[in-house]
Protein backbone atom coordinates (compact mmCIF):
# COMPACT_ATOMS: atom_id res chain seq x y z
CA UNK A 1 0.00 0.00 0.00
CA UNK A 2 2.80 2.59 1.19
CA UNK A 3 4.51 1.73 -2.29
CA UNK A 4 1.33 2.71 -4.49
CA UNK A 5 0.60 5.57 -2.06
CA UNK A 6 4.42 6.99 -2.91
CA UNK A 7 4.07 6.28 -6.69
CA UNK A 8 0.77 8.10 -6.90
CA UNK A 9 2.67 11.27 -4.76
CA UNK A 10 5.45 10.93 -7.56
CA UNK A 11 2.81 11.23 -10.52
CA UNK A 12 1.96 14.09 -8.98
CA UNK A 13 4.73 15.86 -8.24
CA UNK A 14 7.45 14.92 -11.38
CA UNK A 15 4.22 15.87 -14.08
CA UNK A 16 4.55 19.51 -14.02
CA UNK A 17 8.94 18.76 -13.57
CA UNK A 18 8.04 17.47 -17.01
CA UNK A 19 6.26 20.02 -18.30
CA UNK A 20 8.87 22.32 -17.10
CA UNK A 21 11.53 20.73 -18.49
CA UNK A 22 10.15 20.15 -21.93
CA UNK A 23 9.11 24.38 -21.92
CA UNK A 24 12.86 24.32 -21.51
CA UNK A 25 13.97 23.14 -24.84
CA UNK A 26 11.47 26.00 -26.38
CA UNK A 27 15.15 27.79 -27.92
CA UNK A 28 15.39 25.29 -29.99
CA UNK A 29 16.04 26.31 -33.84
CA UNK A 30 12.95 25.02 -35.04
CA UNK A 31 11.19 28.54 -36.43
CA UNK A 32 7.05 27.86 -36.66
CA UNK A 33 4.48 30.86 -37.44
CA UNK A 34 1.86 30.98 -34.90
CA UNK A 35 -0.59 29.66 -37.22
CA UNK A 36 1.11 26.39 -37.51
CA UNK A 37 0.40 23.98 -35.09
CA UNK A 38 3.69 23.18 -33.36
CA UNK A 39 3.17 19.10 -33.00
CA UNK A 40 3.53 18.90 -36.92
CA UNK A 41 7.08 20.36 -36.85
CA UNK A 42 7.89 16.91 -34.82
CA UNK A 43 8.18 14.05 -36.85
CA UNK A 44 9.77 10.84 -37.16
CA UNK A 45 10.00 7.35 -35.52
CA UNK A 46 11.41 5.80 -32.70
CA UNK A 47 11.88 2.30 -31.51
CA UNK A 48 12.74 1.87 -27.63
CA UNK A 49 14.11 -1.22 -26.25
CA UNK A 50 13.91 -0.82 -22.32
CA UNK A 51 15.12 -3.15 -19.20
CA UNK A 52 13.23 -2.63 -16.01
CA UNK A 53 16.46 -2.31 -13.71
CA UNK A 54 14.06 -1.72 -10.33
CA UNK A 55 13.05 -5.52 -10.58
CA UNK A 56 17.13 -6.23 -10.10
CA UNK A 57 16.75 -4.28 -6.63
CA UNK A 58 13.29 -5.81 -5.75
CA UNK A 59 14.99 -9.19 -6.79
CA UNK A 60 17.68 -8.64 -4.18
CA UNK A 61 15.17 -7.62 -1.54
CA UNK A 62 12.22 -10.25 -1.49
CA UNK A 63 13.38 -13.79 -1.20
CA UNK A 64 10.02 -15.22 -2.02
CA UNK A 65 10.11 -13.33 -5.94
CA UNK A 66 12.16 -12.95 -8.99
CA UNK A 67 11.32 -11.66 -12.37
CA UNK A 68 12.27 -9.70 -15.26
CA UNK A 69 10.99 -7.37 -17.13
CA UNK A 70 11.33 -5.86 -20.96
CA UNK A 71 9.43 -3.14 -22.72
CA UNK A 72 9.49 -1.90 -26.33
CA UNK A 73 7.58 1.18 -27.41
CA UNK A 74 7.06 2.62 -30.91
CA UNK A 75 6.19 6.40 -31.45
CA UNK A 76 3.37 6.25 -34.24
CA UNK A 77 2.14 9.72 -34.35
CA UNK A 78 0.68 12.50 -32.00
CA UNK A 79 2.35 11.22 -29.48
CA UNK A 80 0.78 7.67 -29.07
CA UNK A 81 3.14 5.37 -28.30
CA UNK A 82 2.10 1.55 -29.37
CA UNK A 83 3.76 -0.71 -26.43
CA UNK A 84 4.56 -4.28 -25.80
CA UNK A 85 6.05 -5.45 -22.92
CA UNK A 86 7.13 -9.24 -21.32
CA UNK A 87 9.53 -11.08 -19.00
CA UNK A 88 9.14 -13.98 -16.52
CA UNK A 89 9.37 -14.86 -13.07
CA UNK A 90 9.06 -17.33 -10.25
CA UNK A 91 7.78 -17.21 -6.76
CA UNK A 92 8.20 -19.49 -3.89
CA UNK A 93 5.82 -20.11 -0.74
CA UNK A 94 7.65 -21.08 2.03
CA UNK A 95 5.30 -20.99 5.25
CA UNK A 96 5.45 -23.41 7.94
CA UNK A 97 2.08 -24.68 6.64
CA UNK A 98 2.23 -24.44 3.19
CA UNK A 99 5.80 -24.44 0.93
CA UNK A 100 5.13 -24.55 -3.12
CA UNK A 101 6.72 -22.66 -5.67
CA UNK A 102 5.54 -21.35 -9.53
CA UNK A 103 6.47 -19.51 -12.32
CA UNK A 104 5.53 -17.93 -15.19
CA UNK A 105 5.86 -16.24 -18.53
CA UNK A 106 4.20 -13.10 -18.76
CA UNK A 107 3.45 -10.47 -22.06
CA UNK A 108 1.19 -7.13 -22.05
CA UNK A 109 0.66 -5.01 -24.74
CA UNK A 110 -1.66 -1.50 -25.30
CA UNK A 111 -0.65 1.61 -25.74
CA UNK A 112 0.58 5.40 -24.46
CA UNK A 113 -0.57 8.70 -25.07
CA UNK A 114 1.54 11.40 -23.99
CA UNK A 115 0.32 14.08 -22.29
CA UNK A 116 1.93 16.77 -24.00
CA UNK A 117 2.90 17.69 -27.63
CA UNK A 118 6.54 17.34 -28.69
CA UNK A 119 8.17 21.16 -29.71
CA UNK A 120 10.75 19.68 -32.25
CA UNK A 121 11.92 16.48 -33.23
CA UNK A 122 14.63 15.85 -30.73
CA UNK A 123 11.96 16.24 -28.10
CA UNK A 124 11.07 13.08 -26.75
CA UNK A 125 10.53 13.49 -23.24
CA UNK A 126 7.62 13.31 -21.52
CA UNK A 127 5.03 12.02 -18.91
CA UNK A 128 2.26 9.74 -20.55
CA UNK A 129 -1.01 7.66 -19.40
CA UNK A 130 -1.45 4.72 -20.76
CA UNK A 131 -3.71 0.97 -21.43
CA UNK A 132 -2.75 -2.27 -21.19
CA UNK A 133 -4.08 -6.48 -21.58
CA UNK A 134 -2.10 -8.72 -19.92
CA UNK A 135 -1.79 -12.38 -19.98
CA UNK A 136 0.25 -14.66 -17.68
CA UNK A 137 0.86 -18.16 -18.37
CA UNK A 138 1.20 -19.82 -14.66
CA UNK A 139 2.71 -23.11 -13.78
CA UNK A 140 2.30 -24.05 -9.43
CA UNK A 141 3.97 -27.21 -8.24
CA UNK A 142 2.35 -29.14 -5.75
CA UNK A 143 1.25 -27.48 -2.92
CA UNK A 144 2.15 -29.22 0.97
CA UNK A 145 0.12 -28.03 3.64
CA UNK A 146 0.01 -28.39 6.98
CA UNK A 147 -2.88 -27.65 9.07
CA UNK A 148 -3.45 -27.91 13.14
CA UNK A 149 -6.87 -29.94 14.06
CA UNK A 150 -6.85 -27.99 17.26
CA UNK A 151 -6.76 -31.32 18.93
CA UNK A 152 -3.47 -31.24 19.47
CA UNK A 153 -2.45 -33.27 16.20
CA UNK A 154 -1.21 -32.38 12.99
CA UNK A 155 -2.58 -33.17 9.45
CA UNK A 156 -0.63 -32.90 6.28
CA UNK A 157 -1.16 -33.45 2.44
CA UNK A 158 -0.47 -32.06 -0.84
CA UNK A 159 -2.47 -30.89 -3.42
CA UNK A 160 -1.49 -31.68 -7.00
CA UNK A 161 0.03 -28.96 -9.24
CA UNK A 162 -1.91 -27.18 -11.79
CA UNK A 163 -2.12 -24.69 -14.54
CA UNK A 164 -3.45 -21.08 -14.67
CA UNK A 165 -3.62 -18.36 -17.44
CA UNK A 166 -4.12 -14.93 -15.93
CA UNK A 167 -5.78 -11.98 -17.86
CA UNK A 168 -6.06 -8.64 -16.89
CA UNK A 169 -6.39 -5.06 -17.85
CA UNK A 170 -3.89 -2.23 -16.56
CA UNK A 171 -4.02 1.50 -15.98
CA UNK A 172 -0.48 2.70 -16.78
CA UNK A 173 1.43 6.25 -16.52
CA UNK A 174 4.94 7.57 -15.62
CA UNK A 175 7.64 9.41 -17.59
CA UNK A 176 10.29 8.97 -19.56
CA UNK A 177 13.47 11.36 -19.81
CA UNK A 178 16.73 11.51 -22.40
CA UNK A 179 19.72 11.19 -19.86
CA UNK A 180 21.90 10.30 -22.46
CA UNK A 181 21.89 10.19 -26.43
CA UNK A 182 19.61 7.75 -27.45
CA UNK A 183 19.44 6.29 -23.92
CA UNK A 184 16.25 7.09 -21.58
CA UNK A 185 15.35 6.61 -17.89
CA UNK A 186 11.96 6.50 -16.95
CA UNK A 187 9.52 4.65 -14.62
CA UNK A 188 5.82 3.72 -14.49
CA UNK A 189 3.34 3.12 -11.90
CA UNK A 190 0.67 0.65 -12.60
CA UNK A 191 -3.12 -0.82 -11.61
CA UNK A 192 -3.94 -3.81 -12.51
CA UNK A 193 -7.12 -5.52 -12.38
CA UNK A 194 -7.53 -9.18 -12.76
CA UNK A 195 -10.02 -10.53 -15.28
CA UNK A 196 -10.44 -13.86 -14.15
CA UNK A 197 -10.43 -14.26 -10.68
CA UNK A 198 -12.66 -17.26 -10.87
CA UNK A 199 -9.87 -18.93 -12.30
CA UNK A 200 -7.65 -18.32 -9.30
CA UNK A 201 -10.36 -19.58 -6.55
CA UNK A 202 -8.47 -22.19 -4.43
CA UNK A 203 -4.58 -22.19 -4.06
CA UNK A 204 -3.72 -19.26 -6.40
CA UNK A 205 -0.20 -18.44 -7.25
CA UNK A 206 1.16 -15.73 -4.68
CA UNK A 207 3.21 -14.07 -6.74
CA UNK A 208 2.49 -13.65 -10.58
CA UNK A 209 5.34 -11.82 -12.67
CA UNK A 210 4.19 -9.15 -14.39
CA UNK A 211 1.31 -9.14 -12.27
CA UNK A 212 1.99 -8.98 -8.70
CA UNK A 213 -0.04 -10.70 -6.30
CA UNK A 214 -2.08 -13.89 -7.63
CA UNK A 215 -4.65 -13.58 -4.65
CA UNK A 216 -5.25 -10.36 -5.03
CA UNK A 217 -8.13 -8.63 -8.08
CA UNK A 218 -6.63 -5.43 -7.79
CA UNK A 219 -2.84 -4.52 -7.39
CA UNK A 220 -0.76 -1.97 -7.97
CA UNK A 221 3.18 -1.71 -9.18
CA UNK A 222 6.02 0.17 -10.00
CA UNK A 223 8.76 0.35 -12.92
CA UNK A 224 11.77 1.71 -13.37
CA UNK A 225 12.99 1.28 -16.73
CA UNK A 226 16.49 2.32 -18.46
CA UNK A 227 15.91 1.99 -22.49
CA UNK A 228 17.65 2.47 -25.68
CA UNK A 229 15.80 4.50 -28.84
CA UNK A 230 16.55 4.53 -32.12
CA UNK A 231 15.08 6.92 -34.17
CA UNK A 232 14.28 7.06 -38.41
CA UNK A 233 12.28 9.38 -40.78
CA UNK A 234 13.67 12.23 -38.84
CA UNK A 235 12.70 14.88 -41.14
CA UNK A 236 14.99 18.68 -41.04
CA UNK A 237 13.02 21.26 -39.11
CA UNK A 238 10.08 23.13 -41.06
CA UNK A 239 10.94 27.03 -41.59
CA UNK A 240 7.60 28.55 -41.86
CA UNK A 241 8.52 32.40 -42.74
CA UNK A 242 7.21 35.11 -40.85
CA UNK A 243 4.27 37.18 -42.33
CA UNK B 1 24.03 16.65 -24.07
CA UNK B 2 21.91 16.85 -20.52
CA UNK B 3 20.58 20.51 -19.86
CA UNK B 4 20.63 21.69 -16.65
CA UNK B 5 16.67 21.18 -16.27
CA UNK B 6 17.19 17.94 -17.62
CA UNK B 7 19.81 17.01 -14.72
CA UNK B 8 17.91 18.48 -11.94
CA UNK B 9 14.31 16.82 -13.18
CA UNK B 10 16.55 13.83 -13.38
CA UNK B 11 18.33 14.01 -9.73
CA UNK B 12 14.77 14.55 -8.22
CA UNK B 13 13.34 11.73 -10.06
CA UNK B 14 16.23 9.31 -9.18
CA UNK B 15 15.97 10.27 -5.52
CA UNK B 16 12.20 9.79 -5.66
CA UNK B 17 13.02 6.15 -6.88
CA UNK B 18 15.09 5.80 -4.38
CA UNK B 19 12.22 6.58 -1.90
CA UNK B 20 9.85 4.34 -4.14
CA UNK B 21 11.93 1.91 -3.23
CA UNK B 22 12.82 1.97 -0.05
CA UNK B 23 9.12 2.40 1.16
CA UNK B 24 8.56 -0.91 -0.99
CA UNK B 25 11.15 -2.68 0.80
CA UNK B 26 9.64 -1.79 3.97
CA UNK B 27 6.65 -4.05 3.51
CA UNK B 28 6.92 -7.57 3.79
CA UNK B 29 6.31 -9.94 1.38
CA UNK B 30 4.95 -12.73 3.60
CA UNK B 31 1.97 -11.11 4.99
CA UNK B 32 0.60 -12.47 8.06
CA UNK B 33 -2.44 -14.22 8.58
CA UNK B 34 -5.32 -12.79 9.90
CA UNK B 35 -8.39 -14.18 10.43
CA UNK B 36 -9.19 -17.67 12.23
CA UNK B 37 -7.98 -21.05 11.04
CA UNK B 38 -9.79 -23.32 12.54
CA UNK B 39 -13.86 -23.55 12.17
CA UNK B 40 -15.84 -23.80 15.55
CA UNK B 41 -19.07 -25.36 16.25
CA UNK B 42 -21.13 -22.34 17.80
CA UNK B 43 -23.99 -23.51 20.04
CA UNK B 44 -26.32 -21.57 22.04
CA UNK B 45 -28.25 -22.75 25.36
CA UNK B 46 -31.94 -22.21 25.02
CA UNK B 47 -35.44 -22.41 27.34
CA UNK B 48 -38.44 -23.57 26.66
CA UNK B 49 -40.56 -20.96 28.74
CA UNK B 50 -43.95 -21.60 28.16
CA UNK B 51 -46.35 -23.08 25.97
CA UNK B 52 -46.18 -20.66 23.24
CA UNK B 53 -42.99 -22.42 22.00
CA UNK B 54 -40.45 -19.46 23.39
CA UNK B 55 -37.16 -19.85 24.17
CA UNK B 56 -35.17 -17.35 26.10
CA UNK B 57 -31.03 -17.68 26.21
CA UNK B 58 -30.34 -19.56 29.40
CA UNK B 59 -27.08 -18.94 31.03
CA UNK B 60 -25.37 -22.25 32.27
CA UNK B 61 -24.82 -21.87 36.15
CA UNK B 62 -21.21 -24.03 36.20
CA UNK B 63 -20.23 -25.17 32.60
CA UNK B 64 -18.20 -28.34 31.90
CA UNK B 65 -17.42 -29.09 28.36
CA UNK B 66 -15.43 -32.14 27.88
CA UNK B 67 -14.16 -33.58 25.01
CA UNK B 68 -13.94 -37.40 24.75
CA UNK B 69 -11.84 -37.29 20.93
CA UNK B 70 -9.08 -35.53 22.70
CA UNK B 71 -6.66 -37.98 23.57
CA UNK B 72 -8.71 -39.40 26.57
CA UNK B 73 -10.76 -36.56 27.60
CA UNK B 74 -9.94 -33.13 27.76
CA UNK B 75 -11.71 -30.10 29.23
CA UNK B 76 -12.57 -27.49 26.61
CA UNK B 77 -14.32 -25.06 28.93
CA UNK B 78 -14.14 -26.46 33.06
CA UNK B 79 -16.26 -24.74 35.96
CA UNK B 80 -17.44 -21.31 33.35
CA UNK B 81 -19.92 -19.39 35.23
CA UNK B 82 -23.14 -17.84 33.52
CA UNK B 83 -22.64 -18.34 30.19
CA UNK B 84 -24.98 -19.87 27.38
CA UNK B 85 -22.53 -19.52 24.15
CA UNK B 86 -20.01 -21.69 23.48
CA UNK B 87 -17.50 -22.69 20.57
CA UNK B 88 -16.11 -26.26 20.04
CA UNK B 89 -14.03 -28.22 17.47
CA UNK B 90 -14.43 -31.15 15.70
CA UNK B 91 -12.02 -33.57 14.14
CA UNK B 92 -10.46 -33.06 11.29
CA UNK B 93 -9.55 -36.96 10.89
CA UNK B 94 -13.13 -38.55 12.07
CA UNK B 95 -16.21 -38.33 10.86
CA UNK B 96 -17.59 -38.07 14.26
CA UNK B 97 -16.77 -36.09 17.57
CA UNK B 98 -17.84 -36.27 20.84
CA UNK B 99 -18.62 -34.10 23.76
CA UNK B 100 -19.61 -33.76 27.27
CA UNK B 101 -21.63 -31.04 28.74
CA UNK B 102 -22.41 -30.61 32.01
CA UNK B 103 -24.37 -27.75 33.32
CA UNK B 104 -23.90 -27.46 37.00
CA UNK B 105 -20.70 -29.18 37.91
CA UNK B 106 -21.89 -29.36 41.45
CA UNK B 107 -25.74 -30.75 40.49
CA UNK B 108 -26.74 -31.60 37.36
CA UNK B 109 -25.76 -34.94 35.10
CA UNK B 110 -23.57 -35.17 32.59
CA UNK B 111 -25.24 -35.54 28.55
CA UNK B 112 -23.55 -36.93 25.74
CA UNK B 113 -23.58 -34.98 22.01
CA UNK B 114 -22.38 -36.83 19.18
CA UNK B 115 -21.46 -34.34 16.60
CA UNK B 116 -21.90 -36.56 12.92
CA UNK B 117 -20.40 -34.47 9.69
CA UNK B 118 -18.62 -34.50 6.76
CA UNK B 119 -15.23 -32.57 6.63
CA UNK B 120 -13.79 -30.57 3.51
CA UNK B 121 -10.65 -29.33 3.14
CA UNK B 122 -10.79 -25.62 2.45
CA UNK B 123 -7.98 -22.87 0.92
CA UNK B 124 -8.10 -19.95 2.76
CA UNK B 125 -5.19 -18.01 1.56
CA UNK B 126 -0.97 -18.09 1.00
CA UNK B 127 -1.23 -16.59 4.29
CA UNK B 128 -2.84 -18.81 6.08
CA UNK B 129 -2.70 -21.76 4.30
CA UNK B 130 -5.51 -24.79 4.39
CA UNK B 131 -7.97 -25.82 7.27
CA UNK B 132 -10.92 -27.78 7.21
CA UNK B 133 -14.87 -26.94 7.38
CA UNK B 134 -17.58 -29.17 7.59
CA UNK B 135 -20.85 -29.79 7.11
CA UNK B 136 -23.20 -31.33 10.02
CA UNK B 137 -25.21 -33.79 9.19
CA UNK B 138 -26.58 -35.09 13.02
CA UNK B 139 -26.17 -34.23 16.26
CA UNK B 140 -27.32 -37.07 18.86
CA UNK B 141 -27.57 -36.13 22.46
CA UNK B 142 -28.34 -38.08 25.57
CA UNK B 143 -30.96 -36.50 27.53
CA UNK B 144 -30.02 -36.84 31.24
CA UNK B 145 -30.22 -32.90 31.99
CA UNK B 146 -30.89 -31.30 28.47
CA UNK B 147 -33.90 -31.69 26.65
CA UNK B 148 -33.23 -31.65 22.43
CA UNK B 149 -30.64 -30.52 20.49
CA UNK B 150 -31.33 -28.96 16.75
CA UNK B 151 -29.09 -27.87 13.58
CA UNK B 152 -29.27 -24.18 13.34
CA UNK B 153 -26.63 -24.20 10.45
CA UNK B 154 -25.44 -26.96 9.44
CA UNK B 155 -21.96 -25.27 7.76
CA UNK B 156 -19.16 -25.10 10.26
CA UNK B 157 -16.73 -22.67 8.52
CA UNK B 158 -14.27 -19.98 9.94
CA UNK B 159 -16.78 -17.56 9.46
CA UNK B 160 -18.07 -15.73 12.63
CA UNK B 161 -21.29 -14.88 14.34
CA UNK B 162 -23.32 -17.98 13.31
CA UNK B 163 -24.84 -20.48 15.41
CA UNK B 164 -24.51 -23.70 14.72
CA UNK B 165 -26.30 -25.96 17.38
CA UNK B 166 -29.55 -25.23 20.04
CA UNK B 167 -29.09 -27.09 22.81
CA UNK B 168 -32.92 -26.68 24.75
CA UNK B 169 -32.83 -27.13 28.49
Amino acid sequence: MSRSITSLILLMVLCPLVTRAQNGTDTTTVVVSEKKPVAETANGRQLRLGFDIGRLLSNSIYSTRKDYELMLDMYLHKELYLVAEGGFGNGVQDYDNLKYKSDNVFFRAGFDKYMFPRKNPDDWNGAFVGLRYGIGLINRTAAWYKTDDGFGGITTGTTPGAHFTAHWFELTGGMRVLILPGVFAGWNIRGRFLLNQKSFDGLSPAYIAGYGQGDKQAVFDFNFYLSYAIRWGLKPAVSVPLK
Amino acid sequence: MVSKPQRSLLYTLLSCIAAAVIGSACNTDRPPCLQPLSAQVDIGCYQHIDSNNTYIDTLLPNVNFVSLDIDSARFWYIGVKNVSKFAIILSPVHDTTRWVIQADSAVTAVDTLTFIYDRKLKFLSNACGYTYSFSLKQVLATKNDLDSVAINNSDVTTKAGIEHVKIYY
